[in-house]
């Protein structure tokens, strides 16, 4: 549309015109404008004051959707659902206890100390580790602190799988942890025991303060009908549970990597026998074992878990029979450590040497691989009888440590 | 469905450019008529300033441009509408460059006789004293409608946008100023003698009070100097809503 109008007043953004229809309008500056001037204009002239409430309104909008989606994101209830929901729980018991809340990409979400020990043990760093290596932060940590030592090496670890959606693989978690403390621990050796954790329990293992491993232990030592308090259970550690076999112990220390028939054997001399049937197998069990690995035919197959084990178990028969006394009494126990370590790093080195001929070398290769880092005595030695193993192929290792890792629990069951 | 629309306008416009090319004078009258509001717009665009109604010479360049692009346009060239608008613009740029203001000074005696009636009438156009005589009574206006409350921003907002109304509004404007008693009753009282007027002119309150602004500004007009105006508020009282097409064909 084309209108004619007289310019009445030049403002700083516009111009106000009255149209020959009697029509007040603004219009847009341009050039030469002079008041009381008649000029012809059309629509596309027009003055929008609602030009700029637009830009304004667009403003606002794209201001309080940005906070809206940004509230969205940083809301700490929405942020936990999408981010840091607890996927597993992994608890770790030497005594120090310790609980890991992990997140379905194996990433430490938080690390709470169940007991006053486990406060010891932690640090803010963990957060955000991978899982292995928190645990073995944690376990070098309970080193440092003489929670664990040569002797008292045992270590219960339990996961609990929080979300089932998520499909974690539990066993490959702990499997990962057992992995890395093999690699990366300070300490010759851990006895590593495992046991899986229900999500039900969690609550009640949080009431009575426990860590969730020891929950389990402790309610599968109820079923068996042993008599044990809670708070027994709190002030135990590992290692004396691992003496006192309580409750399912075997049967889920053969899923542990190592050498649960050490103390089995430890078992067989104490007078606190509580599963004569059990011991008696584990010794056949072994015996057999013994025999097949002496057959030469079958040295290929042996893994170092075995071999390991049995150096153990020989280390163990050699302990029973200079110290007949010492198994299942933990306090005796406690005040001969001094002199049985010494002892003992004397008699693994002649056991081993011993055994050697007999049996496969691995278990002493792997024992010196441990050992290597802390203990330059140890290296020495374990070396030594590394000579003699480095015969074997060293490529066919890892695969025989997967079969033997199967063969293993299958012996065991 | 609107794709199709297009095309058929598109058909039709093609059409009558070729009608119009065949000679049809009547029908090529119709379509600059048309095209008024987008030769105008182009126009205005090129020299960034309003065609003024008086001296627009630039308007009258465009509309001969717009003629010139009907008579050369080609399909083959693309869009009539962005043809058009090429032509204009460069004719226009021309003229202006021509004609600069702005151009350093050349002696009266260089220009041939033609020339020479284009540069006074530009002189006469723009003569200051009337531009500021303009000016002066503009302001002066405002400042009585200032005593009022109104201003120009307000009017815009408040002034009543529909035809029948503004009629009204001015009915009611030169009664009063036909009519002394009520004149000064109003600029004594500085407000509508609303009574008076429902009383006599049978109009509503409502209406009244929704037009004062507009109302007293129109009798400030109609007190004032401002011929321009005045002529305005006539041509629209006079009953004849002007179509601006035909103003502009008076051009």
């Amino acid at each position: 549309m084309v209108y004619r109008g007289c310019v009445i007043k030049i403002e700083n953004d516009f111009a106000l015109v009255l149209t020959n229809t009697m029509e007040y309008l603004k219009i847009v500056k341009k050039d030469g404008l002079v008041v009381g001037k008649e000029i012809i204009f059309v629509t596309g002239d027009l003055y929008k004051e609602n030009k700029i409430s637009v830009r304004r309104m667009g403003l606002a909008a794209a201001v309080v959707f940005f906070m809206v989606f940004s509230m969205t994101w940083m809301h700490p209830w929405i942020f936990s659902r999408i981010f840091a929901s607890t996927a597993v729980i992994v608890s770790i018991d030497i005594n120090p206890s310790v609980e890991l809340e992990i997140n379905r990409d194996e990433k430490v979400l938080k690390a709470i100390p169940v007991n006053v020990d486990g406060q010891k043990v932690i640090s803010k760093e963990l957060v955000g580790m991978a899982v292995d290596d928190a645990v073995l932060r944690i376990v070098n940590n309970a080193k440092e602190q003489h929670y664990l030592t040569e002797e008292r090496n045992a270590v219960l670890i339990s996961t609990t799988v929080m979300k089932e959606k998520e499909r974690l693989d539990e066993k490959g978690i702990v499997a990962k942890i057992e992995r890395k403390l093999a690699q990366q621990m300070e300490l010759g050796q851990l006895h590593i025991v495992y046991v899986a954790g229900k999500k039900e329990d969690v609550q009640e293992a949080r009431k009575r303060h426990l860590s969730l491993g020891k929950y389990e232990v402790y309610k599968k030592a109820e079923a068996n009908g042993e008599k044990i308090t809670i708070e027994q259970m709190k002030a135990m550690k590992v290692q004396q549970m691992m003496e006192k076999r309580m409750g399912p112990w075997e049967v889920k220390a053969i899923k542990a990597r190592e050498d649960k028939p050490a103390a089995g054997e430890d078992r067989e001399h104490s007078q606190k026998v509580k599963d004569p049937k059990k011991e008696s197998e584990k010794v056949e069990m072994q015996k057999t074992e013994k025999q097949k690995k002496s057959q030469p035919g079958n040295l290929g197959g042996e893994n170092k878990d075995e071999g390991k084990e049995q150096s153990k178990n020989n280390k163990a028969l050699v302990e029973k029979q200079q110290n007949p006394v010492k198994k299942g009494e933990g306090d005796e126990k406690e005040k001969q450590e001094k002199k049985e370590r010494q002892q003992e790093k004397f008699e693994k080195k002649s056991e081993m040497e011993k055994n050697i001929k007999e049996k496969t070398p691995q278990g002493e290769l792997k024992r010196g691989e441990a050992d290597r880092g802390k203990h330059p005595e140890k290296e020495e030695r374990g070396r030594g009888d590394e000579k003699d193993e480095e015969k074997d192929p060293m490529g066919e290792r890892p695969q025989r440590e997967k079969e033997n890792g199967r063969g293993e629990k299958s012996k065991g069951n | 469905m609107a794709r199709l629309f297009n095309f058929l306008k598109k058909d039709s416009l093609t059409n009558r450019l070729e009608k119009i090319k065949g000679g049809d004078s009547k029908e090529r009258e119709k379509f600059i008529e048309e095209y008024i509001p987008f030769i105008i717009k182009t126009v205005s665009n090129t020299t960034n300033r309003y065609i003024e109604s008086e001296n627009s010479e630039e308007y009258s360049i465009g509309l001969e441009a717009f003629n010139e692009a009907i008579d050369k346009y080609e399909a083959s060239r693309g869009s009539f509408i962005a043809f058009a608008e090429l032509v204009i613009k460069s004719r226009v740029t021309d003229y202006l460059r021509k004609t600069s203001k702005y151009m350093v000074a050349i002696p009266i005696s260089q220009y041939d006789e033609e020339q020479e009636q284009q540069v006074e009438a530009q002189l006469k156009t723009e003569d200051f004293t009337e531009a500021f005589a303009l000016k002066a009574e503009m302001k002066a206006l405002e400042d009585r409608l200032k005593a009022f409350d109104i201003t120009f921003a307000d009017l815009v907002h408040e002034a009543p946008k529909h035809a029948d109304t503004r009629l009204n509004g001015i009915r009611i404007a030169k009664y009063i100023a036909s009519h002394a008693g009520l004149k000064d009753e109003l600029y004594r009282k500085k407000a509508l003698p609303g009574s008076k007027i429902v009383k006599e002119l049978d109009v509503t309150l409502k209406m009244l009070k929704r037009s004062r602004k507009f109302i007293i500004a129109t009798l400030l007009i109609l007190d004032s100097n401002l011929d321009l105006l005045k002529n305005y508020i006539d041509e629209v009282e006079g009953g004849v809503v002007h179509g601006v097409q035909r103003m502009c064909d008076k051009d």
